[in-house]
This record gives C-alpha cells, structure tokens and sequence, in this order.
C-alpha cells in the first residue's frame, strides 16, 4: 500500500436507456461495483403549497442488501440518506431548473455491488440518465474519487482502498498530529469548468489538498468523452429506429 | 440529405451575435450558444435571423405552462370546479399525466353566475382547455370547448 | 394519432387489436416472451441470478448468515425472502415502505417455497439445536413490465442453485466457529416450480401480459407447476374464468414450464464448468 500511486482512471462501462419503464436511465459499471440509475418525468411536487419559479431534484441513493460484504437493511441508513443529499447537491447545478417550475424530477440510484468509487459513479450515471431523459441541462457532469493515505493517492478506489483510507495513523510515534488521510468525491461540469459537488471525509492538509483536486479535475475531464460516446450512441440508435419505423 | 448533427447537453454551438438566437433546448451563456439536451442540432430560418434549436429524439420533457392548449379528461365533478387530468399538451401525448382543475366561473365566457358545472360535464368527458395560472396545487384553465363525449 | 387515441381510451385501443387476436407490439395473445437468465454477476453475494423476461428485469442476491435456530424446530435452517419493488422500476411505486404488490409477492413466494418443498430447511442445519444457515434471499425488481411472480420465482429457484455455502466447523464447548473457504457446498433443490401470468381481457385470456396489459385487464391469473402437476393458483379477485379456460391455462404453463427448467439447468451447468 505504501507508496502506491493510481492516477489514470479504471476503465468504465456506460449503457443508457437501460430501463424500459423509465424516461432515462443508465447503467455504470468499473471493476465490480456496479450501478443502475432511472430518471422519471417530472410530477407534481406532494404536500406543497406555493410556488415557486424552480423545479426541485428528488434523490434517493440506495444500496441493494447483497450489494455489501455485510448484508445492509432495508431501511435507508445514515450512509445512504447523506449519499442521496450529495448526488442532489451535485446534480442541482447542472439541470436547468427553471424550465420545469414548480414540479420535481425523480431520480433513483441502485448500487447492486458495491466494490468503492459508488458514489462518484451514481453521479456521472445520474448525468447521463438525466440527459437521456430530455431533461435540459446546463453541462455533462462527471465525478471522480480519490483516497489518500500518507502519500499514497489512489484514483478509483475499491472498497477494501476505501476502508484503509478512513483509518488515522499517526505521522511517527512522536507526534500527535494525524497523516493526511481521507477519501474525496469531486463532481464537475466540464464545459464550464466548474466544480459542482466537493466531498472530503477525513483529514488533509492544504498542500494535499491543491494536488488531490487537480488529479480529479483531469479524472473528471477523462471521463467526458466516454459520457458524450454513451449519449451520441443513443441518439444514432434512436434516430435509426425512428427512421425505420 | 446531410447527416445530422448530435450534440450533447453544454455543447457550445455558435457565437451568439444579431444573426444567431437560442432557440428550443439551448441557452445563451458568456456571448455563446450552447446546447442543453442530447440530441439533433436544426438551424431555422426565421425573419432573417437564424434560430438554433436542440430537439431531443425521445419524448420532450414538456410541463404544462401559462397559455398552453391541453387536451384532458374529466375525473371529478362537484359544484364549484371540476377536476381533470391532463393527456396532452398541444400535440405531443404525455407518458405522465399532471392534474388540473376547472373553476365554475372558467367555463363560459359568458353568463358566469348560472353555469351548472353539471350540465356542462360529465366524468369521463375529453375536453380541451387552456392553462390559465398556477394556484395551490393545481392550476386552472379556461375557456374550454368539448370536443367529444365518450364513455 | 394513435397515440392520443391510446391515452385517451385505452379500453378502446386494445379491443380493436385482440379481437383480431394479436396485441399491439405484434404479438400473438398466446405467445410467450423470450426469457433471458444470467448467473453469478453478485461478487458479494453467495449465489446471484438475473432474470428478464421481455422488458421486465429482476435480480435476486442470496447471502448467507450464520445463527442459532428456533427452539421449536431445532434442525431446520432459514430462508427468508424479500421481495422489493423499489421506485426505480416503475413510475407507479413510490419510495417508502413497501408496496401492497410487493408484500403480497413476498407472501406468495414464501407459502410457496414452503409447500413445494424444493428445498429441505433440514439441509442447512450444522449443528442441531446450536448453529443453522441463514439465507436471505432479496429480490429486487429493475424494470416492471408485467408478469412480476413469474420473473421472481425464476430468479429465486435459479440463484438457490447457484449458491456455495462454505464448510463450518463448530466447537461447542468453547462457542468456536471456523469456516472453511475452500470447501464449497451447493444446496440440493428437489424441484423447481416454474410459473406463468394469464391476464383476462372481456371474454379473452392474454399469455404472460405487459405492464399496460396487466392495467386494462379485468383480472389476473398466476399458475404454478411442478414435475408436470399444477402446484399453486394465484387469482386475487379478478372476473370469473370459465373451467374450460382454466384448464386450457394449466396445460399451457405445462408446457411452457418445460422450456424454462430447460433454461435454468443450462444456465448452471455453464457456471459449473
């Protein structure tokens, strides 16, 4: 583990239009963890009585019981509720919210394996899921995860990289100060340039902290072209099937 | 015939000058037109100024809007108003239907004070509408002409 | 326009096509979706299997716990399964507790998990009175296109035959429990029960319905087979169906049960080998 470095992104596989019943939907999978992400039209907004001159975001982010080494409740915990309010703070600023006032788009992630990096997945899936669904938005977004231990920086972490990142060790056996440790989820609208969603768990100092958020800067940038590849390839097969039907 | 061209949402398509406006699914940002929906990138001509539009290839996501002509079907009658659910905006069927409600005094132009919601609807009946404003939790419409009763 | 006329009087719509006795999508009423099974895909679970059958996905991931057993059946093991229909797969579920559909679905699988008996709770037993294997086995749906009992089952029967259990090695004196990782047991599974959704539309019986179908039908029917014997009936409600059509309905999953035990078998001597 000491002195590892990862900083080029794992490969990833992308499909949408996954699920039949949905608007938009896609799929995400890199290594194992795998993810699926469906998009509904938007509706009415429950128990709400003014108006108001945007629309809202409803996520939920959930994990499948069998999805974990140990087996999770049905019941969202902790862990998922704080999940589901990052990809909607991440997502906010991409979708255009005042072309659909006063209603709310749905938008729900399954993770049905989880092996790390799930979070920043469930974002980009949550991207594209958005688009295909003709939903209109500012800019494809993309999300990327890091996690540090001492010097060591890993792009794309698994579970068992995430875990051992979350643990605090000392610098040496003399000092109280803690390494630089943490995990850090990093949501950004590429055309643009702007970071829309920046997540940090644990502990790091300022210099760590400027090379982490370059190294995810240029993950995200990585990842673009393999959204618009994704986007592109269904807008060809839907043109074709509607030509031939 | 040329072949489309397909963009994907933040896409930047021209300059945003006299010549070129944003039209449908894109939007104006820094003096540029980019696009905010997946999908097949059309140049209209309109008085001279060319209009840049995105329609996606699925369904548009359309929501019921301040003047938009809607086609619905009555599901509730009482009194004062009458409920309605929404099937679709202008031409375009939607997958979701939305809720609306006809007011008493909306019906006819008319006469406002002896209308008989009654009389005029049944539950069941397709009617077509326009949206009038939005209220608490659903919104209103006018002037409505049935256009056919069927059970 | 025919997509309007489709909204606005479904009822409508969907006469005219079956009393040519074909369904909108081109199918013949009495045919059958082709089923697609995938196995294995869960790394973190003990046994996985992925159905689809038309549109409609399901998934089903089993792990296994390890617990004392109940005092009133000491060497019998669990299986409990659950079956989630989350918002994801529909727009008509909302998020929260579970459904009506899915608890009744829950319900109906484990009554018939029970009464099949293709598994013996006594098989998971390790040692009698102290420790049993528990599996849970949850179900979830990723697209519902109708025909939600029969893709579940399907899934269910097929992940049972895909878990491993490991060894356990248990020392009761001193509460000790060691697995062992490299010994890998399977479950037996006597029969497989294998099902099939008929929808009643006015005089007429629809094979394996889709989601829209199931809406405007004005009944539901599921039946359950095994080793060529009807099993299980399943009619909640619904408007009466004449004897004749029910046993025309019997024999039909009869045959249809075939084909799918078929596919389930060839689909876990592939992960076999």
């Amino acid at each position: 583990m000491e002195g590892k470095q990862r900083s080029n992104v794992k490969f990833v596989f992308l499909k949408c239009g996954v699920v039949s019943q949905a608007k938009g939907s896609a799929y995400f999978e890199v290594d194992n963890t795998k993810l699926i992400v469906s998009v509904y039209d938007p509706r009415e907004i429950p128990k709400k009585t003014d108006y108001s001159s945007k629309g809202e975001l409803f996520c939920i982010f959930k994990y499948a019981p069998f999805s974990c080494p140990n087996r999770r409740a049905h019941q969202p915990d902790a862990d998922e509720k704080q999940h589901s309010a990052i990809v909607k703070r991440a997502l906010e600023s991409a979708v255009c919210r005042h072309e659909f006032p006063n209603f709310q788009v749905d938008v729900y992630i399954l993770v049905l394996e989880n092996d790390g990096s799930a979070l920043s997945g469930a974002i980009t899936a949550a991207g594209i899921a958005l688009a295909q669904a003709g939903i209109p938005m500012y800019d494809t977004i993309t999300a990327a995860t890091l996690a540090i231990q001492g010097t060591t920086k890993l792009l794309d972490p698994t579970l068992e990289e995430e875990t051992l990142c979350t643990v605090a060790t000392h610098k040496s056996d003399t000092e109280i100060d803690y390494d630089s440790h943490g995990i850090i989820v990093l949501a950004m609208l590429s055309t643009h340039e702007q970071i829309s969603e920046f997540y940090q768990l644990g502990n790091l100092d300022l210099e760590t902290l400027n090379e982490s958020v370059n190294i995810l800067m240029n993950a995200a940038k990585d990842i673009v072209p393999l959204v618009e590849k994704c986007l592109v390839d269904y807008v060809t097969k839907t043109l074709k099937s509607n030509a031939e039907s | 015939m040329t072949k489309p061209l397909i963009c994907v949402p933040g896409q930047r398509l021209c300059i945003l000058d006299k010549i070129h406006e944003s039209g449908q699914g894109t939007y104006e940002r820094q003096g540029y037109i980019y696009s905010s929906l997946a999908g097949i990138v059309d140049v209209v001509d309109k008085e001279g100024v060319k209009v840049v539009e995105v329609r996606s290839t699925g369904e548009q996501t359309l929501v019921p809007t301040q003047g938009d002509i809607v086609t619905a079907q009555v599901t509730i009658l009482t009194q004062d108003f009458c409920k309605c659910v929404i099937k679709c905006i202008g031409n375009t069927v939607l997958s979701r239907t939305y809720r609306g409600m006809l007011r008493r005094e909306d019906v006819c132009a008319t006469d406002k004070d002896h209308v008989q919601i009654y009389k005029s609807y049944r539950p069941g009946d397709v009617i077509l509408a326009r949206v009038v404003s939005f209220s608490e939790f659903s919104f209103s419409k006018g002037n409505a002409l049935t256009i056919n009763s069927y059970q | 326009m025919a997509k309007q006329f489709k909204s606005l009087h479904p009822t409508k719509f969907y006469r005219d096509y079956l009393n040519h006795d074909i369904r909108p999508d081109g199918r013949l009423i009495s045919k059958f979706r082709p089923v697609i099974i995938n196995i294995g895909s869960i790394a973190t679970a003990d046994g996985s299997a992925l159905v689809r059958i038309g549109k409609t996905t399901v998934i089903c991931g089993i792990k296994a716990e390890l617990c004392p057993p109940k005092s009133e059946r000491p060497n019998e093991g669990f299986l409990i399964c659950n079956v989630d229909l989350p918002p994801l797969c529909s727009s008509k579920f909302r998020p929260g507790p579970p459904s009506d559909l899915a608890q009744i679905t829950t319900r109906f699988l484990a009554d018939l998990i029970l009464n099949s008996a293709c598994i013996d709770l006594k098989d998971l037993c390790i040692v009698k009175e102290k420790l049993v294997w528990c599996l849970y086995a949850d179900i979830i749906c990723l697209d519902h296109d109708g025909c939600i009992i029969d893709a579940c089952l399907l899934v269910l029967l097929t992940a049972l035959k895909t878990v491993r259990l490991p060894g356990v090695e248990y020392d009761a004196a001193i509460d000790k429990k060691t697995i062992n990782e490299d010994e890998q047991k399977s479950l037996s599974i006597y029969n497989t029960p294998v099902s099939t959704t008929y929808a009643m539309f006015e005089d007429k019986v629809i094979t394996d319905p889709t989601a829209e179908e199931e809406e405007i039908s004005s009944g539901l029917l599921t039946i359950v087979v095994k080793n060529k014997e009807l099993c299980s009936i399943h009619k909640p409600g619904g408007s009466p169906l004449s004897e004749e059509k029910l046993y025309d309905c019997i024999s039909e999953t009869i045959n249809h049960a075939d084909l799918l035990i078929t596919l389930i078998n060839t689909a876990v001597a592939e992960q076999n080998d």
